[in-house]
């Protein structure tokens, strides 16, 4: 093949069109030794075919392929030698600040809904102080759904806040209830309740005790009266013991759920009940707060 | 950034995989024309370039180019290695059709280049079309039932049509290409 019978080849070689046999001559004339002519048009052909790429429509990716995607990036972070330069692997929640409560020693169910309120006063002043370093800072839209995927700092502080603050609006109004969670298949482990507002449009799911998780995510899971459970949002570390998570209202639109689970959502896939808890007619809030 | 990722920095690989893996999902279903397979293979594309980082190109632009062309190597050397070809509608495997969250500088260059794409002559858009999906100039002499040598008589004219209407000169090609002089 000469430069001339390359050029005439060019467009198809770029393309990856060509049988294996007239690809690998092309292949060949270009590894020879020596400028070519033919490699320009090579070239140009390549940066029409790059620029044919950006003409797909972009499709949405399921959830799980990026769990695929972030389990490995994880796993070559655990088989390189690199672990040990860059420092211990982040986990998927980062606990924000620890306060143990005394109350919590006292009373089970009334001594974590107080610490949880404490923790999350704890928390919002933790919040006002200003960000250690420029890393948090803004972030264009794509950059906001990388956040959410990873879980920074700062997101999971904000978001424990919020789930400390919604408790504690729901813990102060009149005819919130409670569906209490226990632990599924086991007598002793985890604990857990939703506490649910009087019109069952807002709550919040608090679970203890669960174990500790290096990577996925503790899912919060609701069920109606009839028909399959349904993930509603994933668990945040409100402290070392607690973690919670808001259930909007979009979650609670057909109503109080029935049926009520936490389950630990990993790369590998979703995993069994650890918390399970159905509403009861006669469940009530345990403590009034003030 | 995919250096960073690389080194198992994981906020890193969801930016780039935020950015990216939509448009590299985008190309891997045109040429596969299913999710699922799809899927894998931007996984597959995703965890080759941060295998390749340290020679991949840093600046975005570049970087997207990149993924792209990777994304379709990986998911032609999936359809070819199926024993039989499967032309199933793009549509196949979709279940979440909600828009995609798309910078808006990317939105506009690919109007731009669905506009010039769209202004080539039929016959020469569809031989262009099916061939960056990955189809070789004897599938699609077969599937248009046209003579080899005009398939690739087509391609060339069109692609030196979409040279000067996307405005590509390669960087070495001086005065070759400059004035169009590719017969077309």
């Amino acid at each position: 093949m000469n430069c001339r019978e390359m050029e005439e080849r060019a467009e198809a070689y770029a393309f990856e069109m060509l049988e294996p046999e007239e690809r690998a001559a092309c292949a060949a004339h270009l590894a020879e030794p020596g400028a070519h002519a033919c490699q320009a048009a090579v070239d140009e052909a390549r940066a029409v075919l790059e620029l044919l790429l950006q003409t797909a429509e972009p499709a949405r990716p399921s959830d799980g392929l990026w769990r695929r995607v972030e389990a490995d990036v994880r796993r070559r972070g655990t088989e390189g030698a690199r672990a040990e330069t860059e420092g211990a692997l982040k986990t998927p929640v980062a606990p924000p600040a620890t306060r143990r409560s005394w109350v919590a020693r006292a009373a089970p169910w009334a001594g974590w809904l107080v610490a949880a309120v404490f923790a999350a006063w704890a928390l919002l002043n933790l919040l006002r102080a200003p960000p250690a370093s420029g890393e948090h800072g803004h972030h264009e839209d794509p950059g906001d759904h990388a956040a959410m995927l990873v879980a920074p700092k700062d997101a999971a502080a904000k978001a424990a806040a919020n789930v400390l603050s919604a408790l504690g609006a729901l813990v102060a109004e009149p005819g919130a209830r409670t569906i209490a969670l226990a632990p599924s298949g086991a007598p002793a482990g985890p604990s857990g309740a939703v506490v649910l507002d009087a019109s069952a449009h807002r709550g919040v799911l608090i679970a203890r005790g669960l174990p500790p998780i290096r990577t996925g995510a503790y899912n919060a899971y609701l069920a109606p009266a009839s028909g399959p459970a349904v993930p509603v949002g994933r668990l945040w570390q409100l402290d070392d013991e607690h973690l919670g998570v808001v259930l909007d209202a979009s979650a609670l639109a057909a109503g109080p759920p029935a049926r009520v689970s936490v389950r630990l959502y990993a790369p590998s896939g979703e995993g069994p009940a650890l918390l399970e808890g159905a509403a009861t007619p006669g469940d009530s809030l345990p403590v009034k707060k003030e | 950034m995919l250096r960073r990722a690389a080194h198992a920095d994981e906020r890193a690989a969801a930016t780039i995989y935020v950015r990216h893996a939509p448009r590299m999902l985008g190309v891997a279903r045109r040429v596969l024309g299913n999710v699922a397979d799809a899927e894998d293979v931007v996984h597959d594309a995703f965890m080759a370039a941060l295998a390749k980082a340290d020679e991949t190109p840093e600046e975005r632009w570049r970087l997207d180019a990149f993924l792209l062309v990777l994304t379709r190597m990986k998911a032609l050397d999936r359809y070819r290695n199926r024993v039989t070809r499967r032309e199933a509608p793009l549509e196949e495997g979709v279940a979440d059709t909600r828009p995609v969250l798309e910078n808006a500088q990317a939105r506009v260059l690919r109007g731009e280049l669905q506009e010039k794409l769209a202004s080539l002559p039929p016959e020469q858009a569809k031989v262009v079309d099916l061939a960056w999906r990955g189809h070789t100039e004897v599938e699609i002499a077969a599937e248009t039932g046209e003579a080899r040598g005009t398939v690739a008589s087509r391609l060339r004219l069109g692609v030196a049509r979409l040279k000067r209407l996307f405005g590509v000169v390669a960087e070495d090609a001086g005065a070759r290409s400059a004035a169009g002089g590719d017969g077309s």
